[in-house]
């Protein structure tokens, strides 16, 4: 699923790959190991580089990313560094071609994607160069493509002279919590919402792997529908959503199941709100300050449901204000301020430093 | 069409469990009917309840369709709505649905009501002549009435039906009926569509021959308003969300 499609471009990549490879075939740097022995090498090195990773994308976007991924292989892999090998040996192809690879995707990312791009590419051409496998390669890359489930490249947007978003480069993987930081106006909503389509991008991709579950910032009812009745409404728009009554247990709603939600309190309504995301079991849940306003025993069980989602290989973004939250859930924290990624990685403190403190640092 | 059907449910169920909005709209064209109808039912009473149980489709879409969603699109629900995996066409007839069983009661209502109180009589072929045109025909304005929704702010979307529902029954002839129409009045009312439509009323209670170009205009305003319906809909799109 892609707001822009930016899918279809993909499909260029892997042709002129092969087509590189079936016009100008190239010789290994060294002598092929059995693919049977390459190929789970490369995709335990995938699975390493994406950490958590369980589960897959969708289908038809799996497959396109995936694919595109393998014939980036072709090309830079097979096709380059067979080709500057005989001239500057192995380690210097490597990272001629590694510099390649990551320099085409510049314009998609700007020069913060480039250190990823620098750091795979160096990852999946070693693995070329030791294995001499490029289907080993290939399959790498195709896996770790399908394996990310959200991915946002150089995203701006602007509301007339004021720049929301600045090049912002984004990732969600499987069984990841990707916490977004950042103060009131900092533009982590606007970010969300573009991720969901509901604004656009004045440029950058959006790329959206597989089933999304959201809990908007603002949520409203209609006040005359029961608790029960909107679980199932929406349940209704996935194929492999969850059983109604587990997910009313696991958000402690069964007791006001029967209820209609104008009668609901503020924290049982938001509780509500963070039930819908995870009702139809999607591959990734998108939380905007979800635990606002919600008391202690709330949050915990929030925190809980978030954590099974995630073991169970969901990838989740959520954003908060809660700098505990996030330090407590997240796999991994992003900082945005003034419409910029400034952080973003497992942590984001230095030595001995607080959370508190690298955010009030990083966002002054 | 499951998922369709979902939507109509839920719509249907947040709406009647609305007393107050029910059974007004509901009533409504049953009222006019005895307040404006029935002193003038006379020598055809079919050609009256006809123009009346029109009233109940032409308010079920600008006022269901128009005003209501005009309301429902500024709520942080409906931004909700957008999130979820539904296609347009799939929300869209969501709402037809539920829309044309609301006008179906309010409608029956005129109609039981003209049976009880007037000397109304009509065959089993004009009964389904008329639910035909009723239904089928009332396609333009319920599209007239989403493309409301989609130009009029929640605010003003009230006042703006008020205006184009009156005007087009006025215009139309459903009000009293193309002959009483005032001369300045009777030279534009061929061309609004509810004349179009009330010419295909009378014609299916009257047992005369319903003429294609009605049809055919009905279906010309369709495209009309579907396109306008549309236009709203891309514009609405780029400033709330864009």
């Amino acid at each position: 699923m892609s707001k822009r499609n930016p899918l279809a471009p993909l499909l260029a990549i892997p042709l002129l790959g092969a087509g590189l490879l079936v016009v100008a075939p190239t010789a290994p740097p060294r002598a092929p190991l059995a693919t049977v022995f390459a190929v789970p090498l490369g995709a335990l090195i995938a699975i390493a580089l994406a950490r958590r990773r369980r589960g897959t994308a969708s289908l038809g976007a799996g497959l396109v990313v995936g694919v595109a991924g393998a014939g980036e292989e072709a090309l830079w892999r097979g096709f380059v560094l067979g080709r500057l090998t005989s001239a500057v040996g192995v380690v210097g192809a490597v990272i001629l071609s590694t510099i390649g690879f990551a320099a085409t995707h510049i314009p998609a990312q700007r020069l913060r994607g480039l250190r990823v791009q620098l750091g795979t590419g160096l990852v999946f051409g070693t693995l070329y160069a030791t294995s001499g496998s490029l289907v080993a390669a290939m399959s790498a890359h195709g896996i770790y493509n399908v394996l990310v489930l959200v991915r946002l490249r150089g995203i701006e947007k602007r509301f007339g002279n004021t720049s929301a978003l600045r090049g912002v480069d984004l990732t969600v993987e499987p069984g990841e919590i990707v916490a977004l930081l950042g103060p009131n106006g900092a533009g982590k909503t606007t970010l969300v919402n573009i991720l969901l389509g509901i604004r656009g991008p004045d440029a950058g991709d959006v790329q959206l792997l597989g089933s999304v579950g959201v809990t908007p910032q603002e949520m409203s009812f209609p006040p005359t529908l029961r608790v029960r009745e909107i679980v199932d409404f929406v349940r209704a728009h996935y194929p492999k959503a969850g059983a109604t009554d587990e997910l009313l247990e696991r958000f402690s709603l069964t007791r006001i199941a029967r209820r209609q939600t104008g009668g609901i309190s503020g924290g049982q309504q938001r509780r509500l709100a963070i039930a819908l995301a995870f009702a139809g079991n999607p591959q990734l849940a998108v939380l905007d300050e979800p635990t606002a306003g919600l008391d202690v025993e709330s949050r915990l069980e929030v925190w809980n449901a978030i954590r099974a989602f995630a073991d169970r290989g969901g990838g989740v973004l959520l954003t908060t204000h809660h700098l505990e939250e996030a330090e407590t859930l997240a796999t991994r924290i992003v900082v945005l301020a003034h419409g910029e990624v400034v952080a973003d990685g497992p942590t984001v403190t230095a030595d001995g430093e607080s959370l508190e403190h690298a955010y009030l640092r990083l966002t002054r | 069409m499951r998922l369709a059907l979902v939507y109509a449910r839920v719509q249907t169920l947040e709406l009647v469990r609305f007393p107050g909005f029910t059974i007004a709209t509901l009533g409504f064209p049953a009222l006019l009917f005895a307040l404006f109808g029935l002193p003038r039912a006379g020598d055809h009473p079919e050609v009256l309840l006809a123009a009346y149980a029109a009233f109940s489709v032409l308010g079920i879409g600008f006022y269901q369709f128009g005003v209501s969603a005009a309301i429902e699109r500024a709520t942080p629900w409906a931004v909700y709505l957008r999130t979820l995996p539904a296609s347009a066409p799939v929300r869209l007839a969501g709402r037809v649905l539920p829309a044309f069983l609301f006008a179906a009661i309010a409608g029956g209502g005129v109609i039981v009501l003209a049976l009880l109180t007037t000397s109304a009589s009509l065959s089993t072929g004009e009964w389904v002549r008329l639910l035909l045109v009723l239904f089928v025909g009332g396609l333009p304005f319920v599209l007239l009435g989403t493309a409301i929704a989609y130009w009029f702010s929640p605010k003003t979307a009230l006042p703006a039906a008020n205006i184009v529902y009156m005007l087009f029954a006025y215009a139309g002839g459903l009000w009293t009926g193309p002959s009483d129409l005032p001369h300045a009045v009777a030279r534009i009312s061929p061309y609004v569509p509810t004349r179009q439509w009330g010419d295909l009323l009378w014609a299916a209670v009257g047992g005369t021959p319903m003429r294609w170009s009605h049809w055919l205009a009905l279906l010309a305003y369709a495209a009309i308003f579907a396109a306008i319906a549309a236009w709203g809909y891309r514009r609405d799109e780029g400033q709330r969300f864009r």
